[in-house]
């Protein structure tokens, strides 16, 4: 008979020295083959704040003690699609004097990394069989279509509204623009959008022309809206392991101290600040980017 | 199809239910095989929990541990003369998926219902008259009282380690407890857990305006603690990542942590995790076995002499559709018992009596916390108040519970008025976050003719067989209870907390599944004392099949104010009480 044997119950001390023990490993044999260098300052910069150290004398300078530095790129999105969503994502989540922003933040590399897996929904696994028919709004949406068919559309949409209405791309109109045309979406105006409204090819100079975005497609405005704020407050607020909240700026913009091994101490301490160190599941795994604790 | 060896026990789903009943069978029953067939994996303390679960996008929004909607989801539909669509998203309630069931990655509020509840309908009839219930309502007594389940209540509390205060103890009433609650032969096995600052605040402001609050139960171990079977949980740590999660301190009762351990050291059950039960097979007298999926999604079956369906109020349900066991619903004939009496809870996030307060002087740290962290009244559940001059029945538990609240789901809510996005949102969630405090009531949802689950006759499941169909919106009488409680209890106890800000609501649109609300899902293999009104008997045997036994949250005839899983756990210790002292003797029906 195949028995999986549960280990013997440990109490929240073990545990603690067990996850120490294995950060420790972790930090020190990935630390140990120094960080990679690679165009990610910016995150190790922030890391770096984080932590109260210096900033990095160049970037990508290996770091003691830090794990390997992880390389940062797009997976699903074109450059295009990147800088749209960008502009877009940072109307939604502003830089400001109370911290980054969700392009500072990395917002749209969690997005990007989302879109990855074509089966997943925002909460998750997503019943994919027909028929698709619409229902009511307390069904719930039923279309086929996956998240990143949606961001696709949805992109070319933002393009196609700053074409129509102010004859630039998204990206290139002014932020009180963007802010317009986010807030139409946000009222479902219009109703639908995609890429009948683009006037011309979406990157200026980008070989092909508009016939190869025929023939149109489009999705409910309103819903991308949602999913868009959806997605960004996620990238903003979910563990820096998934790409986005850089530096923890999100968790930091609230007072969120990330990923706790717990607060028995504090729990009892009504009304108190939390002063202990933030810290992403990276430091608890070991790949700290700076030390926790 | 292989023939697998014949066994004497076969469990079908292994969370609360079916791991205390196949443990206390392993324990007390020791010639007994057991085999217990679990569609989802086998995930423990170690090596899952303790390294990877303090991450809220994988867990708290996508929903790893949950049922996999790829596979299999319901569809629903608020009405009959609507046409269901399935949830393709989560959605309202998660169901569980893997050994121990929703319990790996539940709260741990732990309650009793109240020993009037188990004969509400007889209880109400008599106290206000046969015509003060709504005509379409159908809740019914449950052929069980308070008294008979005490015990059992007691084994499931010590077993999980439960964490709270008396209210009354053979009787007497003691100061700091619910005092509405039934008698307890014993206090609580653990002292209530230490509870946040968010919920002291609403005990002192209900204390003000002249209620009683007490410690909520809690399931999350206050302390080491070594229960009856020998198990040892950890002490909770009040990390805050826990309704969704796996607890990396084995702090969390759940059958992971308690039950199931204790069954596999007897060496007497064996667990076959992956593995998709969709048939009970019977010949019309008794059950033969199941029929089920392995985990490379090849037929099998499994005889047995004894067959325990506990896989969760839809699967209980949809299993005993698809094996053709008892008579479907039908509301319109008014025949049939399996499917009836569906019912949820208004409360939490979106429909219900609902209140958020906020402070500009008062840092309630949120994030700490654990699943179940707070302080509770019990004056407005169910008919602990008088009813006689209002235009409804029923009520709920109003609790304040500070469970931990990562930020991609828990950034708000925020002060009425705040914008949604862009740098108003931004000064908004910095400044309310981590003040602010939710007190809600989990309100009763009584059973109606009208709402039911029945097999779905479009969508099927990746193996083709139907999905289940859920037809299902809240009543007048959920309405004005909900604006009543609002307006009359929820606004002064806000008042009396002095926040710089509220927002208390007692709306109940339609319901709408696409939010979460609860996993407080009950009904379809209701119990009664008759096979004309229900499907089980109060032991969870199925009327005809006395080998069938159903244990869960399906066999309620009705859904009360409180989280159901204390109840659950009593019933199943009851259950398999009842089997190894009686039915392994002497078979048949019992009474
Ligand atoms: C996030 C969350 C928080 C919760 N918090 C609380 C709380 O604070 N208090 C409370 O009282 N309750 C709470 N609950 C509800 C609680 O988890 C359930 O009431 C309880 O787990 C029900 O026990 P059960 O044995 O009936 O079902 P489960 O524990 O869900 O076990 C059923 C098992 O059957 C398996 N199964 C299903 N179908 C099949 C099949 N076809 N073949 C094989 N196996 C199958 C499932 O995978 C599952 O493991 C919560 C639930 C969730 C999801």
């Amino acid at each position: 008979m195949d028995d999986p044997q549960t280990p013997t119950p440990a109490d929240a001390g073990e545990m603690r020295a067990l996850l120490h023990r294995r950060r420790f490993l972790g930090a020190g044999a990935l630390g140990a083959a120094g960080a990679v260098a690679t165009a990610a300052a910016i995150p190790l910069a922030l890391a770096q704040q984080d932590a109260g150290l210096a900033a990095p004398e160049a970037p990508g300078t290996p770091q003691p003690g830090a794990g390997p530095a992880l390389l940062r790129g797009y997976v699903s999105l074109s450059p295009f699609q990147a800088a749209v969503l960008e502009a877009a994502c940072e109307r939604l989540i502003p830089a400001d004097d109370l911290g980054p922003g969700a392009k500072e933040a990395g917002v749209v590399v969690f997005i990007d990394r989302q879109l990855a897996n074509e089966q997943a929904g925002f909460r998750g696994p997503y019943y994919r069989q027909g028929p698709f028919t619409p229902g009511e709004p307390t069904q719930g949406d039923q279309s086929i279509m996956t998240v990143r068919e949606r961001f696709r559309i949805g992109i070319l949409g933002l393009e196609g509204e700053a074409q129509s209405r102010f004859g630039q791309g998204f990206a290139a109109i002014s932020p009180a623009r963007q802010e317009a045309i986010l807030a139409d979406l946000e009222q479902g105006k219009p109703d639908t959008f995609g890429s009948a409204s683009l006037v011309t090819p979406p990157t200026e100079g980008a070989p092909g022309s508009l016939a190869d975005l025929a023939p149109p497609v489009a999705i409910p405005a309103r819903a991308f809206f949602t999913m868009l704020l959806s997605y960004t407050q996620a990238g903003f607020f979910a563990d820096p392991i998934h790409g986005g909240n850089l530096g923890m700026a999100g968790w930091r913009l609230i007072g969120f101290p990330g990923a706790q091994l717990g607060y028995a101490g504090w729990i009892g301490k009504h009304g108190e600040e939390f002063t202990g160190t933030y810290q992403s599941l990276a430091d608890v795994q070991g790949f700290a980017h700076h030390e926790g604790e | 199809m292989a023939t697998l060896p014949h066994v004497d026990v076969l469990i079908v789903g292994m969370g609360v239910a079916g791991g205390i009943i196949a443990n206390e069978l392993a324990k007390r029953s020791p010639g007994l095989k057991i085999v217990a067939l679990e569609r989802g994996p086998y995930r423990a303390t170690w090596p899952d929990f303790i390294q990877d679960h303090f991450d809220e996008w994988r867990f708290g929004v996508q929903s790893e541990l949950h049922q996999n909607l790829a596979n299999v989801t319901v569809t629903f539909r608020n009405k009959d003369a609507q046409s269901a669509r399935p949830m393709r998203q989560y959605g309202a309630f998660k169901p569980g998926n893997g050994v121990g069931g929703a319990a790996v990655h539940w709260n741990g509020v732990s309650w009793r219902y109240l020993p009037y509840f188990f004969e509400y309908r007889t209880h109400l009839e008599t106290r206000y008259g046969k015509t003060f219930l709504p005509e379409d309502t159908t809740i019914q007594d449950w052929g069980v009282s308070y008294e008979e389940l005490e015990p059992f209540y007691t084994q499931y509390e010590q077993t999980f380690g439960i964490a709270g205060k008396a209210g009354n103890l053979n009787g007497a009433l003691q100061p700091g407890g619910n005092p509405f609650e039934g008698p307890r032969s014993t206090e609580y096995p653990q002292p209530p857990v230490t509870i946040a600052y968010g919920p002291t605040l609403f005990r002192d402001g209900a204390a003000k305006v002249g209620h009683q609050p007490f410690p909520q139960p809690s399931a999350n171990s206050p302390a080491r603690y070594t229960n009856p079977d020998g198990q040892t949980l950890g002490a909770c740590n009040y990390c805050g990542f826990c309704a969704g999660y796996g607890c990396h301190a084995g702090a969390k009762a759940s059958p992971m942590t308690t039950v199931i351990p204790s069954a596999l050291a007897t060496g007497r059950v064996e667990i076959r995790q992956l593995s998709n039960a969709f048939r009970i097979d019977h010949d019309g007298k008794k059950a033969t076995g199941v029929s089920y999926y392995d985990a490379s999604g090849q037929e099998q079956t499994q005889t047995a002499d004894l067959v325990v369906l506990s896989a969760w109020t839809l699967e209980n349900t949809r299993l005993l559709l698809l094996s053709g066991i008892g008579e479907a619903y039908d509301p319109a004939a008014g025949t049939g018992n399996v499917g009836r009496n569906y019912t949820y809870q208004t409360g939490a996030v979106v429909g219900g009596a609902i209140a958020n307060v906020w402070w500009e002087d008062k840092l309630t740290n949120r994030f700490m916390g654990s699943g179940s962290n707070g302080y509770a009244i019990d004056e407005f559940n169910s008919d602990n108040f008088d009813h006689k001059d209002l235009d409804f029945f029923g009520g709920g538990s109003i609790a304040c519970n500070n469970p931990g609240s990562a930020p991609i789901l828990g950034s708000g809510p925020l002060p009425p008025g705040s914008p949604r996005w862009g740098a108003g949102w931004k000064q908004a969630v910095h400044d309310w976050y981590n003040r602010s405090a939710f007190f809600t009531m989990q309100g009763e949802s009584p059973a109606y003719r009208q709402n039911y689950m029945d097999l779905d006759p479009t969508y099927r499941d990746a193996w083709g067989n139907p999905l289940l169909r859920i037809t299902f919106n809240w009543t007048d009488n959920e309405r004005k209870m909900v604006r009543y409680i609002a307006d009359n209890v929820l606004q002064p106890i806000a008042d009396a907390m002095a926040p710089t800000h509220k927002d208390v609501r007692g709306d109940l649109p339609d319901f709408d599944i696409t939010p979460y609300q609860s996993t407080h899902v009950q009904g379809g293999t209701i119990m009664g004392t008759s096979p004309e009104t229900s499907v089980v008997n109060s032991h969870g045997q199925v009327w005809g099949l006395p080998n069938l036994f159903v244990a869960g949250g399906s066999t309620f005839p009705q859904n009360a104010g409180y989280n159901p899983t204390g109840t659950v756990g009593a019933l199943a210790y009851r259950t398999a009480d009842a089997i190894a002292s009686r039915w392994l003797k002497d078979g048949g029906m019992l009474g």
